[in-house]
């Protein structure tokens, strides 16, 4: 399995999407999907590492050294099926044969610290009139009343 | 200052690193509808993000408001990339006023939520940018073009435009209002809106507190005395709701002294922050409609009575200590007059 492991070099995906990283996480935004994701920390570093040239082993490694909890490839392989659920590693990432699924619930178990485990959260799409200040439609001008008094695009603007 | 719930989570919400919060997790809960609701969710959350309240269940909900407004700016930044440069490939140089103008003055980008780019264009290039936007396609947000100025009561375009400012945006230089025309573009709007937005007027106070020692008091106020009265009432809302710091400004004085009406005018705005209760959202119907069916016209019409603030304004009265009953009926007759004239366009447009 180990081997297997080694030779899984996943690539992240980059194109098409908007990438924010914040103090302590990073969220990015599908443009094609238009879905928004919030990786913590953990996921973060998973994905950045993902560049198609280091292996899981190479990746749990680098956990390790980042965190104080003991990293294995259990871990790595949670947070990249995290992000291929997202959409957000080129290609799926299968897990091979033999290797075995841990729950969220297991890896806090064995990690012992919830932030540890690689979390890939959906945002909920922001809404695009919240804060418009027009927003009435119009078919003619006549339906719109000042400040908002010009009908385009359908919208009193 | 006011004391309420929602003005003491907004105090200060602007700056760097706010102040303590003074304020309990029920009563957060019970006021996160309103702010949730107008767009200061991610104000809040820089607020609490350093205090206990971080951990109250209701928090939850003002992290995401921040993550999803984080990302929302994003995108607009990129539209507004985009639309500046092809109004630039057409010779339109166009100023940025509102939105983003303001955003970036908030020291996180997600702190400010705004839905659409407002673009004032010269007059006489109004049609090629309206071409500009009907035919693009590279914008996700709306784009909402202003010909010329004269609803924030400037009388002229050339001084705007030649006071305006080139800021950096990626790889384009967004050319936004001088500091002094911000301020008061983004008073006037406050209040002919009626204030109904806390968000407003945060913004008020932020453009306040981060001028610069050149800061020209007059041109921010202008020569037109009522309007630079309703610009020192407008800062003094901030100051006296929000506790904006204006001592050493001009308008200390002024801001001191409101009118008796109008903080709570603006509180009674408060309880219902939502775009959907105000201006012509809260219409039921275009007034036109009901030349053909009158039914619902007198309920229609009570929804329709305007805030004293933006009744005030909109007939270009004074913020005095007289009763404003007379500037809301003024406010009314001036808009039918206004309805009645436009009519025969309306119809002539609806066959």
């Amino acid at each position: 399995m180990t081997e297997r492991h080694e030779q899984l070099l996943p690539l992240a995906r980059r194109e098409r999407l908007l990438i924010e990283k914040l103090s302590d996480e990073v969220l990015v935004y599908d443009l094609d999907r238009k879905k928004a994701h919030c990786l913590n920390q953990t996921a973060a570093l998973i994905w950045n590492h993902c560049d198609g040239q280091t292996s899981l082993e190479e990746m749990a490694v680098v956990l390790q050294e980042q965190s104080e909890v003991k990293v294995d490839h259990d871990v790595v392989w949670y947070g990249l099926d995290q992000l291929r659920r997202a959409r957000l590693v080129e290609e799926s990432v299968a897990m091979p044969n033999g290797a075995t699924k841990v729950s969220r619930r297991e890896l806090i178990r064995r990690l012992g610290l919830a932030v540890a485990v690689p979390t890939v959260a959906s945002i909920l799409a922001p809404k695009a009139s919240a804060a418009l200040s027009c927003v009435v439609p119009c078919a003619v001008p006549a339906n719109c009343v000042a400040p908002c008094t010009i009908c385009t695009a359908g919208i009193c603007a | 200052m006011s004391s309420g719930p929602l003005t003491r989570v907004l105090s200060l919400a602007w700056r760097e690193g706010p102040e303590a919060i003074d304020i309990s997790a029920e009563e957060l809960t019970e006021v996160s509808p309103l702010l949730l609701g107008s767009g200061t969710g991610a104000l809040v959350w820089h607020r609490i993000r350093n205090s206990n309240l971080r951990s109250s269940p209701v928090a939850f909900q003002f992290q995401q408001a921040y993550r999803q407004h984080t990302l929302e700016a994003a995108r607009h930044e990129r539209d507004i990339v985009s639309i500046v440069a092809a109004m630039r490939s057409r010779g339109i140089d166009p100023i940025l006023i509102k939105g983003w103008s303001i955003a970036r003055l908030y020291p996180e980008k997600g702190m400010r939520p705004y839905d659409d780019t407002d673009l004032v264009v010269r007059c006489n290039q109004y049609s090629s940018a309206l071409a500009v936007t009907e035919n693009q396609s590279v914008t996700e947000f709306s784009v909402d073009l202003h010909e010329g100025l004269e609803e924030f009561g400037y009388h002229g375009e050339e001084d705007f435009f030649a006071n305006s400012q080139l800021v950096k945006l990626g790889e384009v230089d967004v050319r936004v209002p001088a500091p002094e025309d911000s301020l008061r573009v983004i008073s006037l709007h406050l209040l002919q809106h009626g204030a109904f937005r806390p968000l407003w007027l945060c913004d008020v106070a932020l453009a306040v507190e981060s001028r610069t020692p050149a800061f020209d008091w007059d041109r921010c106020l202008g020569r037109n005395k009522r309007v630079a009265d309703w610009v020192a009432c407008t800062i003094g809302l901030a100051h006296q709701l929000l506790g904006a710091r204006i001592d050493d400004t001009p308008v200390k004085h002024r801001a001191d002294n409101l009118p008796s009406w109008l903080i709570p005018t603006v509180l009674k705005q408060w309880e219902k922050p939502f775009a959907k209760d105000h201006g012509v959202a809260r219409h039921r119907a275009p007034m036109a409609s009901y030349l053909r069916n009158p039914s619902g016209f007198l309920r229609d019409l009570r929804t329709r009575w305007p805030n004293p603030i933006e009744a005030t304004v909109y007939v270009g009265g004074p913020f005095n200590e007289f009763p404003r009953l007379p500037f809301q009926i003024g406010d009314c007759v001036a808009r039918t007059a206004k309805f009645v004239a436009r009519l025969p366009k309306a119809f002539r447009e609806a066959r």
